[in-house]
């Protein structure tokens, strides 16, 4: 008995062990391949899942100061000493937002029940140019680095409107590949591209960098402080890869970008650049000597303006074309000229812009024509056409000025009245809403939100008029049956009584309960038959003869052969209420299972 | 008299439930506003977290839409998508919410071609976009309402053209009716979702060994089709199809 007691106790410790064994076994650690990274860099984050089954993937902390990226699963099986063991890896690229010092919060998984999770993890994320810059550069050139971008505005406080010119540069020493680059989002300016990109050497203390720059005209929409964002360049930089080139004893002898390429003694490295943030501070058009009709025409422009004819007919139609052409916001470009006046019918066409982007900024022509149709003759002179607009570099307001030729207007060779239809020559000028900046709307901030209310009031109204209508229309149902039933119940109780009635008063009538009289039995005989008929036809039967009761069968649809036995069995009825009558108690029984026949058989007719 | 001891105990009971309800409900009230100090300042992730804690206990039109503001603010387009479509399910006719879901889908990087189908059902039921499902389920009610009186009062009242009034309502209620249903089969049945990481590789099957197909961005809307343990199988607008990992994404 002790022995037993000691083999249950080795056994549950046994158990209990192994259990506790599996249960220890699962765990989840997470790992960086760099505690300091710059915003240059990027780090991989490593989830590593150890003996957890198929729990499924672990649950990331959350990474609101990087951009995450998944970078695929490893796993790995080992058996030592009989012992089985299975971990799988979780990689994913993080990509700073902005610098400083963040702490990677636990990384939670759950494995049979038990929740998993990991030590937090801190990464220093620092500005480019700083000393874990300098030791993540690439090998041999420590002290200058070897790839950055920059970007820079032509003028950091222009006038609201003003043409500005930023250019985004990369300068590199290395070769790149895969490069995608996403420009800030401009908030608050016109943008304006400037052509392709052009690519250049430039010289930096001493070094030679690979340039490649991209140019944009900008137009500020609004005065005030306007920021705008890095400019952000992901790539897989080429570096070498020099501790392996060290080990290598003809390293020297094929240090040449083809060997390299070709031995590969290559390596990409993903990099995230970003420029430099902007701030401009624009400054609002002056007020004063603000000329009238001044359209917010910002930079420098000349105008032109010619007639298409110098003489014509009354009634004819001439073109004055109007040409404002410069540097600058050209789109925005609207002289005021030719009002309607008693001596024309002016028509308006569209305008005409045409850009031309170059690299020291947008210069363009816009061009407006009106169609003039003089109503009287005579020498007509035409007011001079002005354009003001506001000249950045001498900060003040000027007004262009061009004048059209005298027209000289003969009599019509047609003596018609001249009918017109067109545009209102007063109606403003319809020009479409241009979009200075987009943002979503505000959050909802009434305490209403939270009201949960009105949807459940309108599911509880939904039942309601599912159950009540329902409830009604079925009262509404057996009230109208039981009132039917009510007012023709008698008729139907009599129709469905006939049969088993009559049954009832044929046994009565039968020798056995004592009727001997035979004039008596055929008299009873009579009124069952004609009764049960009645019943059934719901008529009156006891006041029909034999042959009105077979022709009331007939018309109910009965055969001819039933209905002649009928009135041949209600004929001798009668006939025996007078002659004779029957002489032996089996010729009683033989009269009651005729009628008791014909009136199964009518029962299944009527 | 042992009825008269339990009486004082049941008030009390009663009492203390009141009041835990109404302690919930300020508690929501509070953090609610709380939030929203928050999301004023600027403070967007404090914002977050307290409107996600009340949603949990009151899932409002409202407050996915604040959740969805707060997520636009911190730049996670996909996640913001995911809760303006929750918020839209409540509240379909919103004008600021329908002005910032657009506007959001505008920031997905991802633009994909819409490869349209016949959707006879789309058009069958085009009010169902406009509507929420309570809103069609109360018009079908009504419509139920209306056809069960007019056969009370075709019960009581033989006029001629009756049976034509039965059978157009019926048609009216059978075609709300099956709105509804297929309303409740687009909201409960039909799992969407969007992506909520910068660059997510969408694989050819379950397996992360397997072939990358495509590559999507945070913002991009898609509809599931199958789920297999960590990965779901996704279709895009224009039909292209595949698999990703279930933690790059949100399931609206």
């Amino acid at each position: 008995m002790k022995n037993i007691s000691i083999i249950l106790f080795l056994f549950l410790i046994l158990f209990t062990s192994a259990a506790t064994g599996r249960v220890e076994a699962a765990s989840l650690t997470a790992s960086l391949d760099r505690e300091q990274i710059t915003l240059e860099d990027q780090a991989v984050y490593t989830l590593t899942l150890k003996d957890a089954g198929d729990a499924g993937s672990p649950i990331l902390p959350p990474l609101l100061d990087f951009h995450v990226q998944e970078a695929g699963t490893s796993s790995q099986v080992s058996i030592i000493n009989g012992s089985f063991s299975k971990s799988v890896q979780y990689n994913y690229v993080l990509v700073p937002k902005k610098a400083g010092k963040f702490s990677i919060g636990p990384a939670t998984m759950n494995c049979n029940g038990q929740t998993l999770k990991n030590e937090p993890l801190e990464l220093i994320v620092q500005e480019p140019g700083s000393a874990v810059s300098r030791d993540n550069a690439t090998q041999g050139n420590q002290d200058q680095r070897y790839i950055f971008a920059k970007a820079l505005v032509s003028k950091k406080n222009p006038y609201e409107n003003e043409q500005i010119i930023y250019t985004f540069q990369l300068f590199r020493r290395v070769d790149v590949a895969n490069a995608n680059l996403d420009l800030p989002r401009f908030d608050g300016f016109w943008t304006e591209d400037l052509g392709r990109q052009t690519e250049f050497n430039q010289n930096i203390d001493g070094a030679e960098y690979h340039v490649t720059e991209i140019r944009k005209a900008l137009f500020p929409l609004k005065p005030g402080k306007l920021g705008i964002g890095p400019a952000m360049l992901q790539c897989d930089v080429i570096v070498q890869d020099r501790g392996r080139r060290q080990r290598d004893p003809f390293g020297q002898f094929f240090d040449d970008p083809f060997f390299n390429q070709f031995m590969g003694r290559q390596k990409a490295v993903r990099k995230n650049i970003r420029s430099n943030e902007l701030e401009l501070d624009v400054q609002p058009l002056p007020a004063d000597g603000r000329p009238k009709g001044f359209e917010k025409l910002v930079g420098r422009f000349s105008l032109s303006a010619s007639l298409e004819k110098e003489e014509l007919e009354v009634g004819g139609a001439n073109t004055a074309t109007v040409v404002v052409e410069g540097n600058g916001n050209i789109r925005d470009a609207a002289p005021q000229f030719l009002a309607d006046s008693g001596d024309f019918k002016i028509y308006d066409d569209k305008p005409e812009v045409q850009v031309n982007p170059s690299k020291d900024g947008v210069a363009g022509r816009k061009v407006f024509k009106k169609a003039l149709v003089p109503l009287k003759e005579g020498q007509l002179s035409l007011p001079d056409i002005q354009v003001p607009y506001f000249d950045p570099d001498a900060k003040e307001y000027r007004i262009l000025k061009a004048s059209l030729k005298p027209m000289r207007v003969l009599p019509s060779s047609e003596k018609e009245e001249m009918k017109f239809v067109g545009k209102e020559p007063d109606a403003p000028e319809r020009e479409k809403v241009k979009v200075l900046g987009k943002d979503i709307f505000p959050i909802h901030t009434g305490a209403d939100s939270l009201d949960e209310r009105p949807s459940r009031a309108i599911m509880l109204i939904a039942e309601m008029l599912f159950v009540l209508p329902t409830v009604v229309f079925l009262a509404s149902f057996f009230l109208v049956r039981w009132r039917e039933k009510r007012e023709s119940g008698a008729d139907i109780y009599k129709a469905r009584t006939a049969f088993s009635s009559a049954c009832r008063k044929l046994k009565a009538l039968s020798p056995a309960s004592g009727t001997n009289n035979g004039r008596e039995f055929f008299s009873g005989a009579l009124k069952i038959l004609k009764d049960y008929i009645g019943d059934k036809l719901n008529v009156s039967g006891r006041s029909l003869t034999p042959s009105e009761i077979g022709g009331l069968l007939r018309e109910r649809g009965v055969d001819g052969r039933t209905c002649k036995a009928a009135v041949e069995l209600l004929e001798r009825c009668e006939a025996g209420q007078f002659a004779s009558p029957l002489n032996a108690e089996r010729d009683t029984y033989g009269f009651l299972n005729e009628i008791q026949s014909l009136i199964k058989e009518l029962e299944k007719i009527i | 008299m042992k009825k008269i001891i339990f009486l004082p105990l049941a008030i009390c009971f009663f009492l203390a439930g009141f009041s835990h309800a109404f302690g919930e409900e300020k508690n929501s009230i509070n953090l609610f506003l709380e939030a929203n100090r928050h999301y004023e300042k600027g403070e967007f992730e404090k914002a977050l977290a307290l409107y996600k804690e009340v949603a949990d206990a009151k899932p409002t039109g409202p407050l996915f839409y604040n959740i969805g503001n707060c997520y636009f603010r911190l730049g996670q387009i996909g996640n913001s998508l995911a809760n303006y479509r929750r918020a839209l399910r409540h509240e379909p006719r919103d004008s600021d919410l329908l002005a910032n879901l657009q506007y959001a889908r505008q920031e997905a990087k991802d633009e994909i071609e819409y490869k349209s189908g016949l959707r006879i059902l789309d058009y069958l039921f085009f009010w169902n976009d406009d509507m929420a499902l309570r809103e069609i389920l109360l018009a079908s009610a009504l419509l139920y309402a209306v056809l069960m009186l007019s056969a009370v009062v075709c019960l009581f009242r033989k006029f001629e053209r009756r049976n034509l009034l039965l059978s157009t309502l019926a048609a009216v209620f059978i075609l709300f009716a099956s709105s509804a249903g297929f309303k409740c089969y687009q909201d409960y049945y039909i799992v969407e979702g969007t992506v909520t990481h910068r660059e997510v590789s969408v694989h050819s099957s379950n397996d992360i060994n397997s072939v990358v197909l495509f590559q999507l961005h945070d913002g991009t809307e898609f509809r599931v089709l199958d789920r297999r343990g960590d990965w779901i199988e996704i279709e895009l607008k224009d039909n292209k199809r595949g698999w990703v990992a279930r933690n790059f994404v949100e399931l609206i």
